[in-house]
């Protein structure tokens, strides 16, 4: 008996402390992970709070129950990373999240091949984030940020989040700066939230380009992303924009308007998403801002500017934070077809029509704490008041599910959330 | 009266804040080609923006506090932070941590590109000291 208890003790101090070899195996291979459990609150029934349009069908609203109001911050994260070589790493990421199914269906975020190419240059292969917003990469992170969620007012106007193709990350010291530069070029489907069910996009000659530069505390970002958007013709027949979109596509060519129906049904149409940002962070004090231009070559695509200014200070474990966050939508005073001269008056009212029912218009102050629980375990809260605008009719921001009363004219939207963000 | 107070407790706390911290200062191994560097390519090392040396850190403790207070400009809780987030990123992952000075010198002593830190204290004829912050 004794021997055994012996026998087993020198076991375990076997297994607790492997060979050299086994260890430089076991640390090649890294599993981690990242989640958010959170709950929304509105003082509204007349419309339905979403992270972005695009991307969620149904949001949270008063009257909902726990699980729908539930599953609009929440998510869940996989990681694993294996060291092929010192210079090759292979990533691959699983998200899962309420998406454009309305379900939380995984989603493969990463897939790619990291090749340290020399010293100051890495190149990524595979799946990889489009660096379109200064938080791209860490965006379903919400332990690596001290607000509850990004502000929709930038973070909304982009619906695709990954691409297929390659990057080149290079950096490099000027001066007292640290310099990133990331161009990337690719393609991808996107899905999005559409009735009567999800659609599934493409955007293809993606061309991306990110550059950074830290100096210390300060961050400052500048980024530029194009591409090809083409979307499938919708089969919402529920909806006038798109049965008069179908009628306008099918009699257009005949009246020389072949090219705007083309840009109007999104076939091949340029859009482009640019953007500037600083970042401060010393340890106490914390800043950020985002200023960010969304443009289309279609009349189906807003034009939209969103910004936002976001600022903190640690105590401890407390962070409190307060936020200013507004999207505007421009607002074509005439449309023009792709000659650049004035479409009839007929073609114009139902370009209008279709322009300003994808209106957005909206701006928020929110004010919100993070309290630090345990070292990879925060929890927060977020107080929000959204102001929606627009054209008449069309006054819904970024809210979905809206009732005509709600749409007639600008409301105020009072959004309380909660959430608890762990990394493992 | 009053400057003379404040000049004492100054006095003080320097002396209290010498007795706390070790003094940490960067090391190579004594065969390393590497040079002396600067605060800014130490601190490149070991936040993962330069992969020309493969950094060895330290668990924790006053060393650790000091190396990353003075050469990274940051906390050792921020640090953390940073790497957490750097791990979901694509940025990297952490460099390995040893468990004090004594496993560094010997760590940096058996390969010429690794960089560490270390008690002055401790440094003898197997490592060469590159930055003294």
């Amino acid at each position: 008996m004794k021997r055994t208890f012996v026998t087993t003790l020198v076991l375990a101090a076997a297994i607790a402390s492997p060979s050299g070899q086994a260890q430089e195996q076991e640390s090649r291979f890294k599993l981690s992970g990242f989640g958010t459990l959170g709950l929304v609150q509105t003082n509204t029934d007349q419309a339905q709070f979403v992270t972005s349009p695009s991307i969620q069908v149904d949001g949270a609203r008063k009257g909902n129950g726990v699980l729908r109001n539930g599953s609009i911050d929440s998510k869940l994260g996989l990681q694993g990373t294996y060291q092929v070589t010192p210079q090759l790493t292979a990533t691959l990421q699983f998200l899962s999240k309420q998406g454009p199914d309305d379900d939380f269906s995984p989603r493969t975020e990463w897939a790619y091949l990291k090749y340290e190419a020399a010293n100051n240059l890495s190149i990524h292969a595979g799946r990889i984030r489009i660096p379109a917003f200064m938080i791209s990469d860490s965006l379903d992170v919400g332990y690596s940020q001290p607000w509850l969620r990004p502000p929709g007012e930038v973070y909304a106007q982009v619906p695709i989040s990954t691409i297929n193709g390659v990057d080149a990350v290079y950096r490099t010291r000027i001066g007292n700066a640290f310099v990133t530069v990331q161009p990337m070029i690719g393609n991808g489907d996107f899905k999005f939230a559409a009735a009567p069910q999800p659609t599934v996009g493409k955007y293809e000659n993606v061309f991306a380009l990110n550059a950074t530069a830290e100096f210390g505390a300060l961050t400052l970002r500048a980024g530029h992303l194009q591409g090809k958007v083409t979307v499938p013709k919708s089969t919402d027949g529920d909806n006038p924009a798109v049965q008069a979109l179908n009628a306008f596509d099918a009699i257009a060519p005949g009246f020389g308007y072949g090219e705007l129906a083309d840009s109007m049904r999104l076939k091949n149409v340029t859009a482009t998403f640019t953007g500037i940002g600083a970042s401060y962070d010393d340890g106490s004090l914390i800043a950020q801002s985002e200023y960010t231009i969304r443009h289309a070559d279609s009349y189906a695509i807003n034009n939209s500017t969103g910004w936002y200014v976001m600022g903190g200070y640690r105590f401890g474990k407390w962070t409190p934070y307060a936020m200013y966050s507004k999207l505007t939508n421009d607002d074509p005073r005439s449309y023009v077809d792709s000659n650049g001269t004035a479409v009839s008056p007929m073609v114009s009212a139902l370009v209008s029509a279709v322009y300003q029912s994808a209106f957005t218009d909206q701006h928020t102050v929110a004010v919100g704490v993070r309290y630090d629980l345990m070292k990879n375990v925060d929890i927060k809260a977020q107080f929000q008041r959204t102001t929606t605008g627009g054209p008449a009719g069309n006054v819904q921001g970024l809210f979905v599910h809206t009732t005509p009363s709600f749409a007639a004219a600008p409301q105020d939207v009072n959004v309380l959330s909660i959430a608890t963000d762990f990394i493992f | 009266m009053k400057i003379k107070l404040r000049y004492l407790l100054t006095v003080a706390a320097v002396a209290f804040a010498g007795v706390v911290h070790a003094q940490a200062v960067v090391v190579v191994g004594a065969s390393s080609p590497a040079g002396n560097m600067t605060k800014e390519q130490v601190a490149d090392i070991f936040s993962g923006r330069s992969t020309e040396f493969e950094p060895v850190d330290q668990v924790g403790g006053a060393i650790r506090d000091e190396f990353s207070s003075k050469v990274l400009g940051k906390s050792t809780t921020q640090m953390k932070a940073f790497w957490a987030k750097a791990a979901f990123t694509g940025k990297g992952n952490p460099p390995k941590e040893l468990g004090g000075s004594a496993d560094v010198k010997q760590a940096v002593a058996a390969n010429p590109k690794r960089v560490g830190y270390i008690e002055k204290s401790a440094v003898d004829g197997t490592v060469k000291v590159i930055l003294s912050p």
